[in-house]
């Protein structure tokens, strides 16, 4: 498998998809940089569709660790990542808007979404999340009710808007 | 019997919503619940059960304004999403070169198994002359990370392919990129001490570019590129262009590699680790 050709075709995906997890392109960059890693250490058999799978999944799991952690540590690392800066790089208060409405979802929730988005197929969305295929709770259920809250919360005021 | 779904400004609900009224001879089987609807919009139910829903809907329009709801929910998402952060997101080839680059890095600093392991000090060292050959090649897209310069397309090289460019701004870096000649170019280490290690990349551009260690002395021409590092140490890579050219590399007299025809072939006794766009061999 030609790995820079790989590399060309799914890191920008595996970034953004790591932006909208974690509001934090950093974060993103470096969980989809390390996936590459293990990629490359690991060498799993399969073809370029299974190797994307396998690259998201190994992204997804970095950025549960990422959030397990953020969750334990004090009380003012829990703001958003995306508060805390991008990178040095602007980002502009729409943006903002919508990474802060993704960050309201439950972490599932969130993933099977934008996993989603990103073109992955309900079997890869559910062993990615970790949820089932298909059935209550699954795949379809999370997608429509992820949607429906990402919506319902990118419409409502945020805390820091002011009332019109 | 009518039913109304609640859909404000093309919103479907935010909560749960009551199914449909059914006319069991208009509509066969249950009414599927959103989960299972967005699925059959997503083409992810079995044959079998795409064709009850289908069924399904077919006679029935309260499942058929709901199947639209949905449509209309996700397009809605995908259009809120699209615009995020796009500014921020690695889009240009050079973005794409410098993301690889510090993928690399972290590829090394990480270590690896098997034979990366024990080759993880060497390729260490040849990752900081993967980064400096951005600096002092002229052409490289990486040029601008450690530079500050614009980045260059690619295709720029101001000298004619036929002359030989010195590299240099880069404390500690020196390099050197040579056309081919007649299709091919030969590349010499000079007494370059045994575990030596030599990384060959295939990369782009049209030249052979030789980066090792500064105080390493080179002298190239067309066709040739003769390597004599200082005190015979450092590691030293070669970037292969793609393409039909037919790179060598010799150590002394001795043989190492030969890149032709988008194939490696090593010379005797050298064992050689693949690498995610090349390979390293150390100097016997």
């Amino acid at each position: 498998m030609d790995i820079d050709r790989l590399f060309d075709a799914v890191y920008p995906g595996l970034v953004r998809f790591g932006l909208r997890m974690t509001g934090d392109v950093q974060v993103a960059e470096e969980g989809a940089r390390k996936a590459f890693v293990r990629f490359l250490d690991q060498r799993p058999r399969g073809d370029t569709a299974a190797s994307r799978a396998w690259l998201y999944r190994a992204l997804a799991r970095h950025l549960e660790e990422v959030d397990a952690r953020s969750r334990e540590a004090p009380p003012r690392r829990r703001l958003p990542a995306h508060l805390e800066g991008s990178g040095g790089r602007a980002m502009d208060v729409r943006d903002q808007a919508i990474l802060s409405a993704l960050a309201t979802l439950p972490i599932r929730e969130r993933m099977v979404l934008l996993l989603r988005e990103e073109g992955l197929g309900y079997p890869d969305v559910a062993e990615v999340a970790g949820v089932p295929a298909s059935g209550g709770g699954g795949v379809g259920d999370l997608l429509v009710e992820a949607r429906r809250r990402f919506v319902a919360a990118s419409l409502s005021p945020g805390p820091g808007s002011t009332p019109s | 019997m009518s039913h109304q779904f609640d859909v404000l400004d093309g919103l479907p609900p935010d909560g749960p919503t009551d199914p449909p009224p059914r006319d069991p001879e208009a509509a066969p089987g249950p009414h599927p619940d959103p989960g299972t609807l967005q699925a059959h919009l997503d083409r992810a139910l079995s044959t079998s059960s795409a064709a009850e829903v289908e069924a399904h809907l077919q006679g029935c329009a309260g499942c058929r304004g709901e199947r639209a709801s949905l449509e209309a929910l996700g397009q809605q998402v995908r259009t809120e999403l699209d615009a995020v952060g796009l500014e921020l997101l690695p889009r240009s080839p050079g973005d794409l070169d410098r993301a690889r680059w510090e993928m690399r890095r972290d590829q090394a600093s990480a270590g690896g198994r098997g034979p990366r392991r024990r080759n993880a000090a060497t390729a260490t060292g040849l990752l900081v002359v993967a980064a400096a050959i951005a600096a002092v090649i002229p052409g490289s897209p990486l040029r601008s990370l450690f530079t500050g310069a614009a980045p260059s397309t690619g295709t720029d090289v101001t000298a004619p392919p036929s002359e030989p460019e010195t590299g240099g701004g880069i404390a500690g870096m020196t390099g050197v990129a040579v056309g081919f000649r007649e299709g091919r170019v030969e590349v010499v280490l000079e007494d370059a001490r045994p575990g030596t290690g030599v990384e060959l990349v295939v990369g782009t551009g049209d030249r052979v570019e030789v980066l090792a260690p500064e105080g390493t002395r080179f002298r190239a021409a067309a066709g040739s590129v003769s390597v004599e590092l200082a005190g015979g140490e450092g590691g030293v890579l070669i970037r292969i262009p793609p393409g039909p050219g037919e790179v060598l590399l010799r150590s002394g007299l001795r043989h190492l590699a030969r890149w032709s025809g988008g194939a490696f072939q090593f010379g005797e006794g050298i064992a050689a680790d693949p690498r995610s766009d090349g390979v390293l061999l150390l100097v016997p």
